[in-house]
């Protein structure tokens, strides 16, 4: 399997800026263009160990962020192609890497039904999976960005994808969105950490991606077993806790964060109920990261269900 | 690769042969034109769909669950609907994709929907609006401009919201705004309806083929142009077998609407994009003399227009031929003295509305 | 007044005292109380009126009978949500 630091850097910016550059993300493939120097930089700090797709592999996602034409050149802004249509107003070049990341996301979201997605963070510890559903700022990201750092599989920090029937999970992972002051909080919690560009004034405010495949088997498709389903919310002042919380709730909540539950109807009711009855659920209430850190790793010693 | 959509729908088998580039960019271009569970519908019916690759089927199968989906929401709010009617003795007569659906036609067959549309006799839009309004219908906030316009140049009423469902009805008392040239008896569509399951209508076969060249024609919605023209396809070539007088009424019906040349326009490129078999004669029928003399225009333009919209497929000058039946579609439909305030004051609308986000 | 079960519905059933129902008709999912879902297990036997509710509540539950308000404002809730309807 060749990955993109495999390739010469001037092979694959060549691609990138030509007939497309294709990678495996999870199940899927993108093909990947662009002409805009802040996307082939987060490209190149964020996916090198990302398999390069052979290419004779289905594109399952053909995008693109480019500046076209003379007046986008002018006021520096760029836009984002799917499959040749511009789905979404044009942006200022300084948030087009995050809004390259924002509309991959979008492709799996909108596009795909084969799994039960659910809006979650997923990282796993010895081959079990820990589903975090979480509406955007309850602190999903921030706390899968801190797991991978201390050495936890992150499957995705944005999509749960569970194949009806089972209570497995299909690792699809990206680099882990960071916005705002998650940005400095996990930069203290490890120096070392590998972000990408950091984009200013998207509608989130500011936005950074951290590598975050540092597991070997990072890039693994087979689907994991679901172990535990984790519902964090960050609350600054509040007491630490994680504690087991109803099956029932689980399922209305996690359904409630799911993309496509409701189009899914009795499949997606069915697909729900084998996942949430197959795993153990609690509540995370935290503030402090290596509290939550520490927290996890109980959770991973043995409040898994097999 | 240029015209892969209307090929394989046209002649499924040959999907079966595509290799994955191929097949990554019929996927494309049958999703921009929204034509996708369509296609996956064509395809399992041909029997071709499962001997495809793992990686493009399950694109043709994540848009058939979406079609599911839009089937199972429509059978429960058309029925809200039929009931929140009855209790004012109004029938529920579906138009468009909900019709097909509801009649279980072959051109439902993966068809997407996005709003539910009826037609209600204008006389009994008051009390329908009020019947829809109890059972959580409601018209969200628009500005008192539009809401004038809606009530004195349209053939439909604002769109109306159910919250609770998150589904949107276009309640039309006729199928073109009053403005539109053709002053259309609306009472003719309903009094040839036809009862698909009890309490709910659909407009008789040739009224829905009429329907559906006049709103292709003339709405503007030229996105879906190739869908619509799909439509038209599956339509004319279920009907005659229906009912066997289906082609000798449609021209005769067609000009008792004033409706003539739309289904001119719609027999002509149903037959040059999908090959659809239009007897000679009807065609004879259909063509007058000064539609003869605009084809070349006509076909220019709206060959353009029924191409996905892909850059594989677009042909030069689309952007081009794409506005100028934007700009037709609104002649059409208005008087120029009342298009040009109301374009001008659209697109001031839109600055003001850019305005505020900059603000915010 | 009678009511009867609208459309078919599945439940979750997790032994937590409340339940998740799926709704086939409207495709809507809701948690509901214990009692609500032991009241749709009724249903699923037939039509019902107020009075044969308040008697088989009273046999099969655990001998606190449910005033008469609770049964109808759990009856007027599940009509609320399309999942009970009247006989008509």
């Amino acid at each position: 399997m060749t990955r993109l630091r495999d390739l010469p850097a001037c092979e694959w910016q060549q691609r990138l800026s030509q007939d497309g550059l294709a990678l495996r993300v999870g199940p899927y493939v993108y093909r990947i263009r662009s002409n805009v120097p802040v996307v082939r930089e987060g490209i190149g700090a964020m996916y090198g160990d990302f398999p390069v797709a052979q290419v004779d592999d289905y594109i399952d996602f053909d995008i693109a962020l480019s500046t076209r034409g003379l007046r986008q050149r002018l006021r520096d802004e760029a836009e984002f192609i799917c499959d040749g249509v511009t789905p979404f107003e044009r942006i200022p070049l300084g948030q087009a890497y995050a809004f390259l990341e924002w509309g991959m996301n979008w492709c799996v979201a909108l596009h795909t039904n084969e799994y039960l997605k659910l809006h979650a963070a997923v990282v796993a510890r010895d081959n079990r999976a820990v589903v975090m559903p979480g509406v955007p700022g309850a602190g999903k990201s921030t706390l899968c960005a801190a797991l991978a750092l201390r050495e936890w599989r992150v499957l995705s920090d944005e999509h749960a994808m569970i194949p009806p029937g089972s209570r497995a999970t299909v690792p699809v992972y990206r680099p882990v969105s960071l916005k705002n002051e998650s940005i400095a909080k996990i930069r203290a919690f490890a120096p070392e950490a590998v972000f990408g560009p950091q984009s200013k004034e998207t509608h989130k405010g500011v936005v950074a991606h951290l590598k975050a495949d540092g597991a070997p088997d990072s890039h693994d498709t087979a689907p994991l077993p679901v172990g535990a389903l984790v519902f964090p919310s960050y609350q600054p002042g509040s007491p630490q806790r994680l504690a087991p919380r109803r099956r029932t709730e689980s399922f209305m909540l996690a359904a409630y964060h799911s993309f496509n539950y409701s189009l899914l109807g009795e499949v997606g009711f069915d697909a729900m109920r084998t996942l949430v009855a197959g795993a153990n659920c609690y509540d995370l209430q935290y503030h402090d990261l290596d509290w939550a850190v520490d927290a996890m790793h109980q959770l991973a010693d043995g409040g898994m269900r097999e | 690769m240029s015209y892969l959509l209307r090929d394989a729908l046209i002649e499924p088998s040959g999907v079966a042969g595509m290799d994955n580039a191929q097949l990554a960019c019929l996927v494309a271009q049958a999703r921009n034109s929204r034509l996708l569970a369509s296609l996956a519908a064509r395809l399992a019916e041909a029997g071709v769909l499962s001997q495809l690759p793992g990686a493009a089927q399950r694109h043709f199968d994540g848009a058939t669950l979406v079609h599911e989906k839009q089937r199972r929401d429509l059978a429960y709010d058309a029925d809200l609907v039929r009931k929140a009617l009855a209790t004012r003795g109004i029938p529920l007569l579906l138009l468009k994709g909900g019709a097909y659906i509801a009649a279980e036609l072959p051109v439902s067959h993966g068809r997407l929907i996005t709003d539910i549309d009826i037609l209600v006799p204008k006389s009994d839009l008051p009390a329908a609006e009020a019947a829809l309004n109890t059972q959580g219908w409601a018209s969200p906030p628009i500005s008192a401009y539009d809401a004038s316009y809606y009530r004195r140049w349209s053939h439909e009423i604002p769109a109306l919201h159910n919250a609770r469902r998150d589904t949107t009805l276009d309640v039309h008392h006729n199928i073109l705004p009053p403005t539109a040239g053709p002053t259309i008896d609306a009472g003719l569509l309903l009094r040839d309806r036809r009862e698909v399951s009890p309490g709910i209508y659909t407009l008789s076969y040739r009224d829905m083929v009429i329907h559906s060249a006049t709103h292709l024609f003339q709405e503007g919605e030229f996105h879906h142009g190739l869908r619509d023209v799909w439509d038209l396809d599956r339509m004319l070539r279920d009907f005659p077998a229906r009912d066997p007088s289906f082609w000798d009424g449609l021209v005769e019906r067609a000009a008792l609407l004033q409706l003539e040349t739309p289904l001119y326009h719609g027999l002509n490129y149903a037959q040059q994009v999908f090959k659809t078999p239009v007897p000679a004669e009807v065609m004879a029928e259909a063509q007058s003399p000064l539609r003869k003399l605009r084809k070349p225009l006509m076909d220019f333009l709206y060959l353009r227009a029924f191409r996905p919209d892909h850059p594989e497929t677009r042909l030069p000058l689309t952007d081009t031929a794409l506005y100028l039946l934007y700009v037709r579609s609104h002649y059409l439909r208005m008087p120029l003295h009342l298009l040009l305030p109301h374009l001008a004051r659209k697109a001031w609308m839109r600055r003001m509305d850019q305005r505020d986000g900059t603000t915010q | 007044m009678k009511w009867r079960l609208q459309s078919t519905g599945r439940i979750y059933d997790a032994g937590e005292g409340q339940v998740v129902y799926f709704h086939t008709a409207s495709g809507d999912t809701h948690l509901l109380g214990e009692f609500a879902a032991h009241l749709l297990e009724l249903f699923g036997e037939g039509p019902r009126d107020l009075a044969q509710l308040l008697d088989e509540v009273a046999v099969t539950g655990d001998g606190t009978t449910p005033p008469e308000d609770t049964v109808r404002s759990v009856v007027d809730e599940l009509v609320g949500l399309d999942i009970l309807g009247r006989t008509e």
